[in-house]
């Protein structure tokens, strides 16, 4: 894709680019399922096996949520992200990274309103299309807001 | 003696020719309705079954080649399509339908659908054909189908098919 560096701003997520405006997101895979998060909402990546390591540095107020966990009941091996969003914060563990891509906006799309409705397939907020697989863009809050209760 | 002929019949005038013609005509579409008041459906396959649905609310037929399952997705949700770019919903009409439960085979098709809010589609076995109904043919569903399944129908028609339910699409995607 050729850049030919910002030409407009949308706040700290989104770049204008030539071709349109583009977001970058990371792609894994969790729950045999290509995901995304907005790279700027990851803040570190941490090999399988480290949790021990860095237990204790958000403290009890971190989630730790294993996504193959969350959605099929099966533990992952795979390696913790560590994401941020203003005061909200969550160590996520998920199969494998694929990517940073940098995704057009046009490639994205709303989830449908049948995702939204209550329960964990409304841990989605969007989807997007990476040649020609579906990807879909996970909200974490969500996924630490039902782990903690406050959502059914 | 002189034989008397038969005295022709006296030509009928043009009026009344078309006359006659324009009622014949109107008997034969009381018998049987035109093509224009016949309402065409497309009709697919599940499993042996076969079910309809307005070709008005019908926007494209694809093979399902790409289908994204959705973690945590309400039962009657396949999931999400990718068609040439665009990302569709596709339900599962099998278990909204409360059929048995079967994954998506290779030779699966996507029918996205139109006339909804959102970009829907249905995920079915195999395109069966293209019925031209007369609405009046239209019979309620068995009174034998359980109450949540004939709610998901306007009425069955009979096809050279089977029995073919006709889908009340609007309901159907009120999963």
């Amino acid at each position: 894709m050729k850049t030919a560096g910002p030409r407009g701003r949308h706040g700290d997520h989104v770049r204008e680019l030539d071709s349109g405006p583009v977001v970058a997101l990371l792609l894994f895979e969790a729950a045999d399922c290509l995901m995304a998060l907005p790279a700027s909402e990851v803040a570190s990546l941490q090999a399988p096996g480290s949790r021990g390591a860095s237990a204790d540095e958000g403290g009890a107020s971190v989630a730790w949520i294993d996504v193959d966990e969350y959605f099929t009941g099966r533990q992952s091996d795979g390696p913790w992200l560590q994401w941020g969003r203003g005061e909200r914060c969550a160590w996520l563990r998920v199969g494998w990274v694929v990517e940073v891509l940098a995704c057009e906006i046009r490639a994205l799309a709303p989830m449908p309103g049948c995702f939204r409705a209550e329960g964990r397939g409304g841990a989605f907020w969007a989807a997007g299309v990476r040649g020609e697989e579906v990807f879909l863009l996970m909200d974490p809050a969500k996924l630490a807001d039902r782990r903690n209760g406050l959502t059914p | 003696m002189a034989h008397e002929e038969p005295a022709a019949p006296a030509p009928r005038s043009a009026p009344d020719q078309i006359l006659e013609a324009i009622e014949r005509q109107r008997e034969t579409s009381r018998a049987s309705p035109t093509e224009q008041e016949r309402v065409p459906y497309l009709g697919f396959f599940l499993d042996s079954e076969v079910y309809g649905l307005p070709l008005e609310q019908l926007r494209e037929v694809a093979r399902l080649t790409r289908l994204r399952r959705v973690p945590g997705a309400p039962a009657g949700v396949a999931g999400l399509v990718n068609l040439r770019g665009e990302i569709i919903c596709a339900l599962d009409v099998r278990t909204i339908l409360g059929l048995a439960a079967r994954a998506a085979a290779d030779s699966a098709i996507f029918v996205a659908l139109r006339g909804f809010g959102e970009p829907l589609g249905l995920v079915v076995d195999s395109i069966a054909d293209i019925y031209a109904i007369d609405p009046g043919q239209i019979e309620s569903p068995p009174a034998t189908w359980p109450a949540e399944r004939a709610a998901c129908f306007v009425g069955t028609v009979r096809v050279p098919e089977g029995l073919m339910g006709l889908l009340d699409l609007e309901r159907l995607v009120k999963i």
